[in-house]
């Protein structure tokens, strides 16, 4: 019996060893040079033909029906009717997994070959690619539909206070909106220091997610904003001597309203998630999210009651944009690239913006869209919880950079929540 | 055994009502977390207090079903996945635990402690590792290295089950068998497979439970190329879109259902030579 | 009909200071059924398995009909076995468990049906190859387990005290059976069992054998009547052991001088020895006459035994039950000169 054991132990180690035949990695282009080094002097024609037969692998966040089927059916079949490109969708719950996936991939030398070609990312998780050196570089002005994307806008040509020199291709925009229920409050408070007076006029019926829960996160920095005054100045590198006279008054602020908060502020909702649901409940009446379209999704889905609105301050609230990035070392560059190009053209922007598809928010600037598109666009229905494009682009704000991100939810945990 | 010279008795008494009871509650608090997931798959809007849903329907099922949703193919993968992994895992665990279970050899403790490390050491904390060389050796986001990914936490539990049933096994069977003229194939197929079946089973339940609930090793290793049920059900759980995670939790739980029930009847059957009266 | 030869046979386990089984040597006429008796852990059982090939020998050899079996896996060797236990296969019916040997030999079911049909009626259970194991007594089961072992026809059965586990009246049975069938099998037996009333009454003959050691083969009133060491007489029952030292015809001792019946061939220190059923009492032989008084008395049905201090001697006799001795009582004993038996002493 000892021999039979000692035989299948061998058998097993035998084919171990004769799986690493190393995984083939798709070629993109002709053989004499590879795809890296010539794709700056290709037109986007020969980058088609190239990508012609490619299966890209696209990993994004997959908690969304409307935004699977919409990448599963109509971009997937689009792709392989018009480019003969196969997508296949890699759904992962928190992107900083894939992230890690590439680096992981770098650090064991696997320099071609990657198994991810393009990723659904931006903040955070795309600074620690680019400045680990694992992003495909200087890419995305080549697109065709690049034309119609503003990069004067900080917003774009920033992500999240990070360069990002066409290292990434915008796919999706977010503005920060507050979400209320007009059966409860007929005028939502039109400021930060409003809202706050407004708690503590309705004890129990606001609270807001705990950071580092990017939606809690997000309205620490409205009021930090507000606490600041002019929030220009804040923009550019992490300011000491700026930062603490404002954190000072920021954390005021949010300690004197946090026994007006729901559970008198004992406890905060852990994710943006929570909060929905205590808001879908009615326990409270004030929410907040960071796609302008979400409230009028959620009442769709029956999730939120059909009273619910949306609004901004009047100083405007924080928007940025989400991204494709391609990583250094991607099988199929060729084909990411036809995939963010397609995922930004005014086409397949519009069939997202359809209320009944994803209801999406789109980067692309109505100023440089030629004129049918904008009307296409305009005339899209819009479900009452969402606000007109325009009121939301006049206020905009724009994000600080990453440093002062993390040191604001740090001191919040720090001088907030364990006050 | 019966003692010597005694005829067959009579069927043992049956159970008194408070077994019964038991039994019942056992099941019912087995059975009822799952109502509320069939009820919120079938709920369009359902808020606190209502006890049912104030509006039913089909979204989350109709997505499933979608070819969008990649349900069809993770389930599949799900079941191959498993089903691998218990096919390996038994090929290696029945040997590893009968020399465990009925040898006494040098080393033994050692090697003991090795093939149950995975237990107290969780996966999750060497995949990391397990992950670099598996690029290099090309295995990563491929069928085979989740595979083999998924032994690591499954043997030992095949393994761990089989020591514990070929314990209880009686050698003498074996060599009974030998001294009639049976070959090693032919003992192993008419003598020791029948005596060790249910613990065997029990120990494939086990190991399928494993693989088919894993989430952060096929992550890792799969690297999402390989998409696995689980992995659809997390993004979904973080989403808050709860009839669709209802629904796919239900998917989920299906399969395992089915399997336990067809096994059901090895599961405190009378024990055979061998048995599983370790358990 | 096979002879079988064990030449020499040692075997010591892995880790075990001292060997098992320690250059055995004996040899079985073909059919005859030989025992294997002695104290446990003596190497009894050891032996049965390196005949059957369970275990292969450090040393020696095991030959059947002269030629050696060792390169041959049990499988292959053309024995069967029958252990203490029954060992039926839960999961067959109990003619397939009797088949079991010809089904892996590859018989035809017609052949295989018609032989367990056979072997069942030998073994006094006729027709109940349909049943199954679980609705049998324990008597029956070991039944079956002897047709099972004896379908395949084998070369040399062995048999691991199969009695032991059953209680004394189907014990008798059993041994009646087996001792019937073997004989008129005509198969070479051996016999693993520490009870010496069945060794003695199943046996041609017997291997007595003591911490790996054969102390004495012999048939079984050999054993019995004229053990070779004390050790042996020890084992069968005996008592009375009278040390002291031969001298020619006489043996002298600390009691007294006996006579003998023949000049043993053993001179010097030895030990005498005489069965306590052989005690003569109340009456005066002609010579080895003692004098003593009872010390106890004990009643067995058929017959009464005796404590008697004769001096320095305390001797143990079987006497008739009609003999009424009690306690106190003097009584004159006599020891039959062809009675007695001069051995060596305890071994070193």
């Amino acid at each position: 019996m000892r021999a039979t054991y000692a035989r299948l132990f061998v058998m097993l180690t035998l084919l171990l060893l004769a799986a690493c035949g190393g995984q083939p990695g798709a070629s993109s282009g002709p053989a004499d040079q590879p795809f890296e080094q010539r794709y700056r002097s290709m037109s986007f024609e020969q980058i088609v033909e190239a990508a012609r037969g490619q299966t890209v692998t696209w990993f994004m966040w997959g908690g969304s029906d409307a935004i699977n089927a919409y990448v599963n059916g109509y971009v997937a079949s689009t792709l392989k009717e018009r480019y003969g490109i196969t997508l296949k969708q890699a759904p992962v719950t928190d992107i900083v997994e894939t992230v890690n996936k590439v680096l992981a991939e770098k650090q064991a030398g696997k320099d071609t070959g990657g198994s991810v070609d393009l990723i659904w990312i931006n903040g955070e998780n795309f600074r620690t690619l680019k400045e680990a050196g694992a992003v495909f570089r200087n890419w995305a002005d080549l697109l065709p539909s690049n034309q119609f994307v503003d990069w004067e806008n900080p917003s774009i040509a920033y992500d999240f206070g990070f360069p990002v020199e066409y290292d990434e291709s915008p796919w999706g925009s977010a503005q920060f909106v507050m979400e209320y229920d007009s059966a409860r409050l007929s005028e939502p408070p039109r400021s930060v220091e409003a809202l706050l007076e407004w708690a503590c006029a309705n004890p129990g019926k606001f609270t807001y997610p705990a950071p580092p829960d990017f939606t809690g996160s997000v309205f620490v920095r409205h009021v930090f904003y507000a606490a600041a005054g002019d929030y220009r100045q804040l923009l550019g590198p992490f300011d000491e001597t700026r930062y603490a006279p404002i954190a000072e008054r920021t954390w005021q602020m949010l300690n004197g309203v946090e026994p007006c908060l729901w559970r008198g502020g004992e406890t905060y909702p852990q994710t943006n998630t929570a909060l929905y649901d205590l808001f879908s409940r009615g326990e409270v009446w004030i929410s907040m999210n960071y796609s302008p379209t979400h409230a009028a999704n959620q009442i769709a889905r029956g999730v939120y009651p059909a009273t619910a609105r949306t609004w901004v301050f009047d100083t405007g609230t924080i928007a940025n944009t989400n991204y494709v990035t391609i990583p250094y070392n991607a099988a199929n560059k060729a084909g990411a690239m036809v995939v963010a190009n397609f995922l930004l053209s005014p086409e397949a922007q519009y069939e997202a913006a359809k209320p009944e598809v994803v209801g999406w928010s789109t980067p692309l600037s109505f100023a440089k869209l030629p004129q049918e598109w904008v009307e296409k666009f305009s005339a899209l229905p819009r479900p009452e919880a969402v606000l007109p494009a325009d009121e939301l682009a006049a206020r905009q704000l724009s994000e600080l950079q990453a440093p002062w991100l993390t040191r604001i939810e740090e001191d919040w945990i720090a001088n907030v929540l364990e006050r | 055994m019966r003692s010597p010279g005694s005829p067959a008795g009579p069927s043992p008494p049956r159970p008194p009502l408070l077994r019964w009871f038991v039994l019942a509650a056992m099941v019912i608090g087995m059975l009822l977390p799952i109502v509320p997931l069939v009820i919120w798959s079938f709920a369009f809007r359902w808020s606190f207090p209502d006890l049912l849903p104030e509006r039913w329907s089909l979204r989350a099922w109709r997505y499933l079903a979608a070819p969008e949703s990649q349900v069809l193919p993770a389930l599949r993968d799900s079941l191959l996945l498993a089903g691998a992994v218990t096919l390996l895992a038994t090929l290696i665990g029945v040997p590893a635990g009968r020399a465990l279970g009925m040898y006494r050899f040098r080393g033994r403790a050692v090697i003991e402690m090795l093939i149950l490390a995975p237990l107290i050491v969780p996966a999750f904390a060497v995949s990391l590792g397990i992950q670099i060389v598996f690029i290099r050796y090309g295995l990563a986001d491929t069928f085979l290295g989740v595979t083999l990914v998924h032994l690591v936490p499954a043997t030992p539990y095949m393994a761990l089950v089989m020591a514990g049933v070929f314990a209880n096994f009686d050698r003498q069977y074996e060599d009974l068998a030998r001294t009639l003229g049976a070959r090693p194939l032919q003992v192993w197929r008419w003598v020791t497979l029948p005596a060790v079946l249910p613990g065997l089973v029990v120990g494939a339940l086990f190991v399928f439970l494993i693989s088919w609930s894993q989430y952060a090793l096929t992550l890792i290793i799969g690297g999402g190329r390989l998409v696995t049920l689980p992995m659809l059900l997390f993004a979904f759980a973080r989403s808050g879109d709860n009839a669709v995670t209802a629904a796919l939790s239900l998917v989920f739980i299906a399969p395992a259902v089915v399997l336990l029930a067809l096994i059901a009847r090895f599961l405190g059957a009378a024990p055979a030579a061998g048995g599983i009266r370790g358990l | 009909m096979t002879a079988l030869q064990l030449c020499n046979l040692t075997k010591t386990y892995p880790g075990a200071p001292a060997p098992a089984v320690r250059d055995l040597s004996l040899e079985a006429a073909p059919g005859e059924l030989v025992a294997l008796l002695g104290a446990s852990g003596c190497g009894k059982s050891t032996t049965l398995r390196l005949v059957a090939g369970l275990l292969t020998p450090c040393r020696g050899d095991v030959r059947f009909d002269g030629r050696s079996v060792l390169g041959a896996p049990p499988e292959r060797r053309g024995v069967a076995m029958v252990f203490q236990k029954p060992l039926l296969l839960p999961h067959m019916s109990v003619g397939e468990n009797v088949g079991f040997g010809l089904r892996v030999r590859g018989e035809r079911p017609a052949t295989i049906r018609r032989r367990v049909d056979e072997l069942l009626e030998l073994v006094q259970l006729p027709g109940s190859a349909a049943r199954r194991p679980g609705q049998l007594s324990g008597g029956q089961e070991q039944r079956v387990a002897l047709a099972r072992a004896l379908i395949v026809e084998p070369r040399v059965l062995l048999l691991d005290e199969p009695f032991s586990q059953l209680d004394a009246g189907l014990r008798a049975e059993m041994r009646d059976l087996v001792a019937g069938l073997q004989r008129r099998l005509g198969i070479t037996t051996l016999l693993v069992t520490h009870d010496q009333e069945e060794a003695l009454l199943l046996a041609d003959r017997i291997a007595l054998l003591e911490q790996g050691r054969l102390l004495q083969y012999d048939t079984p009133r050999g054993l019995y009547e004229r053990p070779a060491s004390l050790a042996v007489a020890r084992f069968l029952g005996g008592r009375n052991f009278i040390p002291g030292r031969v001298a020619g015809r006489r043996f002298i001792s600390d009691a007294g001088a006996f006579e003998l019946a023949a000049e043993p061939p053993l001179q010097g220190a030895a030990v005498l020895t005489i069965r306590p059923e052989a005690l003569a009492l109340g009456c005066d032989g002609p010579v080895n006459r003692l004098r003593g008084t009872v010390t106890a008395a004990r009643y067995l049905g058929a017959r009464m035994r005796y404590q008697i201090q004769a001096g320095a001697l305390v001797l143990e006799a079987l006497a008739d039950a009609a003999s009424l001795y009690r306690p106190g009582d003097p009584v004159n004993l006599t020891l039959p000169p062809e009675r007695l038996w001069v051995m060596g002493g305890e071994r070193q």
